[in-house]
């Protein structure tokens, strides 16, 4: 069965810097910085957690309710997806969830 | 009238006549003599010297300690770091290690309990004007509590960018996850500590998963990967009577597969499980004349040899975290001044628990606190006389055991390595394999009774 997930345009790299997460995609010549929730959700979506389930993770962090929360992570992941840090891929499932850059 | 000897922490050890290795760690000084300017050193110190001639070496000897013997007392204000115990649950089930996973230990450390130790913790840096925060992770395996590690961690860098306090992160691990992972840890940990025995015959003998399956391909891979990421690598290798022989062959591949930053190893403690296990601990003096052959081979790559209570360049009273306010914080989010499992310290009569992380902030049980850091001030009879008392400092308080008048194990390969790496700091190479290379001279020096000069017929 076909699905749709996000993945990082290919050349896309990433680094932690004091101040935030650093994107660069040197083919595209874009460049991006994520702080604070941008940042921690990044990450969280780097090593491996399901945008669902991150709802409950962050909510006490930034004292939203559930709803509130996941409202937010799927605005900036829409968001990212405007500004062509994202972009949507088919794949089959159970192949490889190997994402490109992320 | 012969005047009171008032240098007592200076240290005499008789390398090979007429050389005498010199050692005051409170002055930071150490220095290779004849036998004659022991003596006139003697003299000196003891107000003494007939001609009353002096020099350097007399100098620095007798000047008041500078280098400070820090002993913390009063409120904790500046915690030498938060540690946390995501959980003591493991997905290894190592033949050596005496954490068994039992129900009581698969309790997972709850994320609201994560944000207020890290808010506890960087409000006390706050208010005593510190500006650099240590977070440290222990186990069990911490990483198999993945998202108990990554919110600490994300929570902590991003509660401290808002207060000004950077963050150092260092976790203990075994290294047995995905790759995702370990990217993650390698680009955002300052130091790991990654527990691997040697190669694939040692590791899967030693340290097998909890189904007994080959745990290598995995570490070695991840290995790999932290010697690719920004994290300081070490890599600590338990040490057992089997394999005290392989030494220096498991630090030769280490450093030819990986970039470690310093290798550490130590030796097996005695559990019921390792001697179930047929794994016993090793000769001290075969474990510190193959420890000193990996300082030599080592030594032109920069990469640090460690073993816990040889740190020659630190002076402490304890060669851990225990009465320097270390806060580590378990997963019931009681306060322990050590990462032991309480019934380890509890058998020995010991109370390690110095306080609560409450909804406001830590709470102290300040009584316990001060009977920790009395635990670790506390001197023990053999070590009164011994060149390491200011590093070794008597090794662990609830392991090594107290008040006894003769060297043990522990005692024996901390004091042949001590003096091996002073011999080599002072670029005394030929002499230090020459002693090493004759057994009855390192017996002799090792086993002498004290080290103190003013206790020394010379």
């Amino acid at each position: 069965m076909k699905e749709i997930r996000l993945v990082c345009p290919a050349g896309t790299r990433w680094l932690r810097d004091k101040i935030g997460i650093i994107l660069v995609n040197e083919e595209k010549n874009s460049q991006w910085l994520l702080q604070d929730f941008d940042a921690m959700l990044w990450i969280y979506l780097v090593c491996g957690y399901h945008p669902a389930e991150l709802a409950n993770i962050l909510r006490p962090v930034f004292g939203i309710d559930a709803d509130g929360m996941k409202k937010r992570i799927f605005d900036m992941l829409s968001n990212w997806q405007a500004i062509g840090l994202l972009q949507e891929e088919e794949f089959i499932h159970g192949e490889s969830d190997h994402q490109s850059g992320l | 009238m012969k005047k009171e000897f008032n240098h007592s922490d200076v240290f005499l050890i008789p390398i090979v006549e007429p050389y005498d290795l010199i050692y005051a760690p409170l002055q930071g000084v150490r220095a290779v003599v004849n036998r004659a300017e022991s003596r006139r050193i003697a003299e000196f110190l003891s107000g003494e010297a007939r001609d009353g001639k002096t020099d350097t070496l007399c100098e620095y000897l007798s000047e008041p300690p500078h280098i400070l013997h820090v002993v913390s007392e009063g409120p904790i204000t500046r915690p030498l770091f938060l540690g946390l115990i995501p959980t003591r649950d493991c997905n290894l089930s190592c033949r050596y290690c005496n954490f068994t996973t039992s129900e009581k230990h698969k309790v997972i450390m709850s994320l609201d309990l994560v944000m207020r130790s890290i808010d506890a913790y960087l409000g006390l840096l706050s208010q005593n004007g510190n500006s650099r925060a240590d977070l440290h992770f222990f186990g069990g395996e911490p990483f198999y509590a993945k998202t108990v590690v990554v919110s600490a961690v994300e929570y902590a860098l991003f509660k401290a960018l808002k207060m000004g306090i950077d963050v150092y992160l260092e976790a203990t691990t075994n290294g047995v996850y995905d790759s995702e992972l370990c990217h993650w840890i390698a680009d955002s940990f300052d130091t790991i500590i990654l527990s691997l025995d040697g190669p694939k015959e040692i590791q899967d003998k030693q340290r097998p998963s909890l189904s007994g399956a080959s745990t290598f391909e995995t570490v070695h891979r991840n290995a790999k990967i932290f010697s690719e990421g920004s994290a300081e690598l070490v890599l600590r290798s338990c040490v057992t009577g089997q394999t005290t022989a392989q030494m220096k062959e498991i630090a030769r591949w280490m450093t030819q597969e990986y970039l470690p930053a310093a290798i550490c190893f130590e030796p097996l403690t005695s559990t019921s499980r390792a001697q179930m296990a047929g794994l016993f601990p090793p000769e001290p003096w075969d474990f510190a004349r193959e420890f000193c052959k990996i300082l030599e081979m080592l030594a032109p790559t920069g990469i640090d040899v460690i073993c816990s209570t040889v740190d020659i360049y630190k002076v402490q009273n304890t060669p851990c975290a225990l009465g320097k306010d270390a806060l580590i914080v378990a997963a019931d989010g009681s306060v322990y001044a050590c990462y032991l499992l309480p019934d380890e310290w509890k058998q020995r009569g010991l109370n390690l628990k110095i306080g609560s992380v409450r909804e406001d902030g830590f709470e102290f049980d300040m009584g316990a606190v001060e009977g920790v850091r009395k635990l670790a001030n506390q001197k023990r009879t053999i070590c009164t006389g011994c060149l390491c008392l200011y590093h070794c400092a008597g090794g662990c308080r609830v392991h090594h055991e107290i008040n006894h008048r003769f060297y043990d194990d522990l005692c024996i390969y901390t004091r042949i390595i001590t003096i091996y790496k002073l011999l080599m700091d002072l670029g005394q190479n030929d002499l230090a394999n020459f002693w090493l290379s004759n057994h009855d001279l390192v017996k002799k020096t090792t086993l002498q009774p004290t080290d103190r000069l003013e206790e020394q017929e010379l």
